[in-house]
């Protein structure tokens, strides 16, 4: 299970299938051209592949009006 | 599957450009950012050797990227006497954190840093002003905030007044002046007069948002800060998510829209006759005909409160 720390404090539990970083957050719903991902501190590209026990923390790059 | 690496170097990707189809290692990635900065600061509607500027620094990521690069790259090269400038709307449970952080980095760049309160210069916070009328809450802070940007890079003899808006941003703003039929706009026109108003530069508007973010997560300019409860009611959210599935779908397409608003405001210059400023009756500052929005924005709260 791969775990996702959202913006606003919200978090999921996602099995990971084999997904990489981008197909994981579209099948979430989520637009990585409005997000960045990093993991244990480090920047991931949209690309990137995934370990099934990875920790992920989900940066919204969007701003205020 | 391997991790993918950088193509300039064998280093670890943190980026992937989706137009061009590549990686970009940490070092790559600021290297690039620092290029098109500098690139975007000598092009035309960029800043000069000696210029006064008044840099407009909310403390969000961007303008953290903005006050930063600025003081770091362009005040040493280009010998810039920089005075950031902070609004404090006054919104309660965002902006004293932000503020807080603005300071810090202000401090941490020995950059000059002056913050004006709403209530100080409009005598009502936002929270106040916006009472009843919250779903145009982002419309009133925008012309007051610009508005006291303007009136702050004047008053400190500022050259030039310095934003942070990137490429998302502009790409944005084409689209809406669509969807709003301002054809003033659309064509690029510029009203004529308004000498008192100091001229904008936009020195982030090439970087793609996703890049200056980035930059801002590898140089520590991005600290974990509450978002504005307000952002929601903005009609630009509504577009940014228009055009970042359009971007999403077809990598590319922010830089095209930019690329194709460039295009048409140099095929069409002078086709339309240009507005002139004249005098708001209430304070005095330039505008396009009638009392200015800051002041009807204003009156309407003063009234009502």
């Amino acid at each position: 299970m791969v775990a996702l720390s959202l913006p606003g404090a919200r978090r999921l539990e996602e099995p990971l299938t084999g997904r990489r970083l981008d197909v994981l957050l579209a099948d979430l719903g989520l637009n990585p051209c409005e997000l960045i991902v990093t993991r244990d501190g480090c920047l991931l590209p949209d690309d990137a592949p995934l370990d099934d026990a990875d920790s992920l923390r989900v940066h919204a790059i969007v701003h205020g009006g | 599957m391997t991790h993918p690496t950088c193509a300039a170097c064998a280093e670890p990707a943190v980026y992937l450009d989706r137009a061009a189809g590549e990686h970009l290692c940490a070092d790559h990635l600021t290297a690039r950012v620092e290029a098109t900065f500098r690139a975007t600061l000598r092009g035309p509607g960029g800043l000069s050797g000696g210029e006064r500027v008044a840099v407009a620094f909310s403390g969000g990521k961007d303008s953290s990227v903005l006050l930063h690069l600025l003081a770091s790259l362009a005040a040493p090269e280009l010998g810039l006497a920089l005075v950031a400038v902070t609004v404090d709307e006054g919104i309660a449970g965002y902006r004293d954190e932000t503020i807080a952080w603005a300071r810090t980095l202000a401090d941490r760049l020995g950059v000059e840093h002056r913050v004006i309160g709403f209530e100080e210069a409009c005598g009502s916070d936002l929270d106040v002003l916006v009472r009843g009328r919250e779903g145009r809450a982002c419309t009133i802070c925008g012309v007051l905030r610009r508005r006291l940007l303007q009136q702050a890079a004047h008053e400190l003899g500022a050259d030039r007044l310095a934003t942070g808006h990137c490429l998302d941003d502009e790409a944005e703003s084409v689209v809406m002046n669509w969807l709003r039929g301002d054809l003033y706009r659309v064509a690029g026109a510029r009203p004529t007069g308004g000498e008192s108003m100091v001229p904008r530069t936009k020195p982030l508007a090439r970087l793609p948002e996703k890049e200056v973010v980035s930059y801002a997560l590898l140089h520590d300019l991005a600290p974990e800060l509450p978002e504005c409860p307000y952002a929601h009611h903005a009609l630009r959210s509504g577009i940014r998510g228009m055009v970042h599935r359009a971007e999403r779908q077809s990598p590319g397409t922010l830089a095209r829209i930019v690329a194709g608003q460039s295009e048409l405001e140099a095929r069409l210059r002078g086709l339309l006759p240009p507005a002139d400023f004249s005098t708001c009756p209430d304070c005095g500052e330039p505008v396009l005909g009638g009392p200015c929005r800051a002041c009807t924005l204003l009156g309407g709260a003063l009234e009502k409160h």
